[in-house]
């Protein structure tokens, strides 16, 4: 399957702060140069994290608008992504808090089982394959919303302890034992579900 | 060494582990075979949970995105409305925040209940205190403060009977004077007793006086016989300077109490300016509540002006810790700007060291080199899966790398750096046939290999590639 790129081309030395100064000063093209450069890496946090194209779309689009809200107190120098991350972490938390009062059954999940199926070489393998992905995706979705964040962010997009311990504002010791805890909960709620190891 | 623990083996799958702990763990792979398939498990999850929660939408849906961000914020009205730079923010910007002003609120709120509690206790204080300073006073008195008049009043009330000690009082209209009598009544005479103890005056009132002891004032006949009316000792109430302050002579002590104590009323400025000398200017007298009780809170107007300076001295630490954050941000920024320099740090970060070979192979020659971020970052990936697959000796690890140098190969345009992708996929895709021989691998290792050499027809990677897949179809 191909992939959305983990990170957008990047910004040139000063270019980044540039465009923050001048969105603070209400310049929208600025606003709309920095969603360009960042709607990648956010829609793939907001789908790992919501596992629907719906609701990641609306998340990720949500997620330009509070970052456009808050751009006033963002701190020029500061490196965008980790805060927009962690407004995109945010918002899927509430999201979480909101479907645990009022559950709700997504069927964008189906159709895509059902648009994906069949676009590689062996059928019957890629049925097997895309089944061990679904069974995958629902216990990791079983999982809590800070282990769903901390898996997100290292193992979709490959940030460093560092950066995600500045992203949810962690130790990165809090960063290597939620993530320990979160592979090992994963396992065993995949194991539940299929019967076997991934 | 027992089993290594889950964090170890999740740090392992992330390079995180450093210096002796990552050669004792890899010392403890080496002979367990147990660790050894519990981390190409885990690496396994790692690659499957990552394609498991990929999506691309499309090209069509990024290309729209932004637009449809912009029509957002139009509907929620919010065009241009953000723009608050940091720098050089007005007072009004800052209570704008919703956060600060609940913080001055919730100061002001703090400050107000203890200004409140402070004067609610000074009020209740203020009696007993009274009492034992007139107390403390009374038995210190000093005849050099009598007034000339009082002196006058003292000398025309000599009389021993208790009726005439009593009612010994000023003349009428002097202030200052019926004070002065008690001061020169003998102690243990029922004009003393009456000033250290009003109690004791409702049990046995004085002959003299004519109103109720619970009333605010009496009256008592003074050496001339005429009523004045007198100031009950327990019930002073405060009252401002009635003519223009008079500056106090300097050194002079201030002895408002006992002054107030039984002051007659309605005294006229002749006697104002009679008592002048020894009583102390109404200036002391209005400065004196305040000297009253030192312990006592400062004046209710105080504490409303200072609170939002309270709760910005209560931010700054916040603030400070914040700046320096930021500050630290922006240098590892600016260090990272630096495309060598980056490349340096990104080997050296603990996640993406596969091992001290693939971080000086990162440094000293990397393919990738100049690629995009999202390239340079798959093929980081998939050369930590490379190197620890090749620690660990599973085949499973190996699938891992193998797909995700497919996903390089997906990312990069055809040349030299196609073939080298192409030949780690080769590479990976055998030593993961070699580590467990099936159907599905020995598809994916021909196709692998066949690929590679259609496009590097010589070399020493061409003869390896061959020598492979002749290994492969035997």
């Amino acid at each position: 399957m191909k992939t959305a790129p983990r990170r957008s081309p990047e910004l040139e030395p000063g270019r980044e702060a540039g465009l923050v100064r001048a969105a603070q000063g209400g310049d929208q093209a600025a606003f709309a140069e920095i969603v360009r450069h960042f709607q990648r890496p956010v829609y793939r946090v907001a789908y790992a994290l919501t596992r629907n194209p719906s609701d990641a779309d609306d998340l990720a689009q949500e997620t330009f608008v509070r970052a456009y809200q808050a751009i006033g107190r963002f701190r020029v120098g500061e490196p965008l992504y980790p805060w927009l991350s962690r407004i995109a972490v945010n918002l899927a938390y509430s999201l979480h808090r909101r479907r645990k009062r009022r559950p709700e059954t997504p069927i964008e999940p189906l159709v895509e089982a059902g648009r994906q199926f069949g676009v590689e070489d062996d059928p019957a393998e890629h049925a097997a394959e895309q089944e061990r992905h679904e069974r995958l995706a629902e216990a990791f979705g079983a999982l809590s919303p800070e282990h769903q964040a901390v898996l997100t962010l290292r193992v979709v997009e490959d940030l460093t302890y560092d950066e995600i311990a500045r992203t949810l504002g962690v130790p990165v010791g809090t960063v290597m034992s939620r993530l320990s805890r979160a592979r090992t909960e994963l396992r065993s709620r995949f194991r539940a579900r299929t019967g076997e190891g991934p | 060494m027992s089993h290594l623990t889950e964090e170890q083996l999740s740090a392992l799958v992330d390079g995180a582990l450093e210096g002796r702990a990552r050669s004792e763990a890899e010392r403890h792979l080496e002979s367990c075979a147990a660790c050894r398939q519990a981390l190409a498990g885990l690496v396994e999850q790692e690659s499957a949970l990552r394609a498991a929660l990929e999506h691309d939408p499309g090209e069509a849906y990024f290309e729209s995105f932004a637009g449809r961000v912009g029509g957002r914020l139009r509907a929620a009205g919010l065009s241009g409305a953000q723009a608050r730079p940091r720098e050089g923010r007005t007072l009004a910007d800052w209570f704008r925040s919703p956060r600060k002003l609940a913080w001055v609120a919730a100061t002001a709120a703090v400050v107000a209940g203890a200004a409140i509690v402070v004067i609610t206790s000074r009020e209740w204080r203020l009696p007993a205190l009274r009492d034992h300073d007139l107390r403390s006073r009374a038995a210190q008195e000093e005849p050099v403060e009598q007034p000339p008049v009082a002196g006058e009043a003292l000398r025309a009330t000599p009389a021993p009977a208790p009726q005439a000690k009593e009612t010994a009082a000023a003349p009428p209209g002097e202030a200052g004077a019926p004070e002065a009598a008690k001061r020169q009544t003998p102690s243990g005479s029922p004009a003393s007793l009456e000033a250290e103890s009003p109690a004791e005056s409702k049990v046995a009132p004085p002959a003299g006086a004519r109103a109720p002891a619970s009333r605010a004032y009496e009256v008592r006949r003074d050496a001339h016989g005429e009523d004045v009316p007198v100031r009950r000792p327990g019930n002073f109430i405060y009252r401002p300077p009635r003519s223009a302050p008079a500056p106090a002579a300097p050194g002079e002590p201030v002895r408002v109490q006992k002054q107030r104590y039984a002051e007659p009323m309605h005294v006229g400025k002749g006697s104002e300016a009679l008592r002048g000398g020894a009583r102390p200017a109404p200036a002391d007298e209005a400065t004196a509540p305040a000297a009253e009780s030192p312990a006592a809170a400062p004046p209710v107007p105080a504490p409303a002006a200072p609170a939002p300076v309270a709760a910005e001295k209560e931010a700054s630490p916040v603030q400070d810790a914040l700046k320096a954050r930021y500050e630290a941000l922006a240098q590892e920024r600016a260090k990272t700007d630096s495309a060598p320099l980056r490349g340096f740090l990104d080997a050296a970060k603990p996640s993406t060291l596969a091992g001290r070979s693939a971080a000086l192979q990162t440094v000293a020659a990397d393919p990738f080199e100049g690629q995009s971020t999202y390239t340079r970052t798959l093929a980081r990936n998939a050369r930590r899966l490379s190197a620890l697959a090749e620690r660990i000796h599973a085949p499973t690890a190996w699938d891992s790398a193998a797909a995700e140098w497919e996903r390089v190969l997906e990312a990069t345009v055809a040349g030299p750096l196609e073939n080298e992708t192409r030949y780690q996929i080769a590479r990976a895709r055998f030593m993961a046939w070699r580590g467990g021989v099936s159907e599905k691998r020995t598809s994916r290792v021909t196709a692998a290999l066949d690929a590679f050499l259609a496009r590097v027809t010589q070399g020493a990677r061409h003869d390896e590639a061959g020598a492979w897949l002749a290994e492969v179809k035997k």
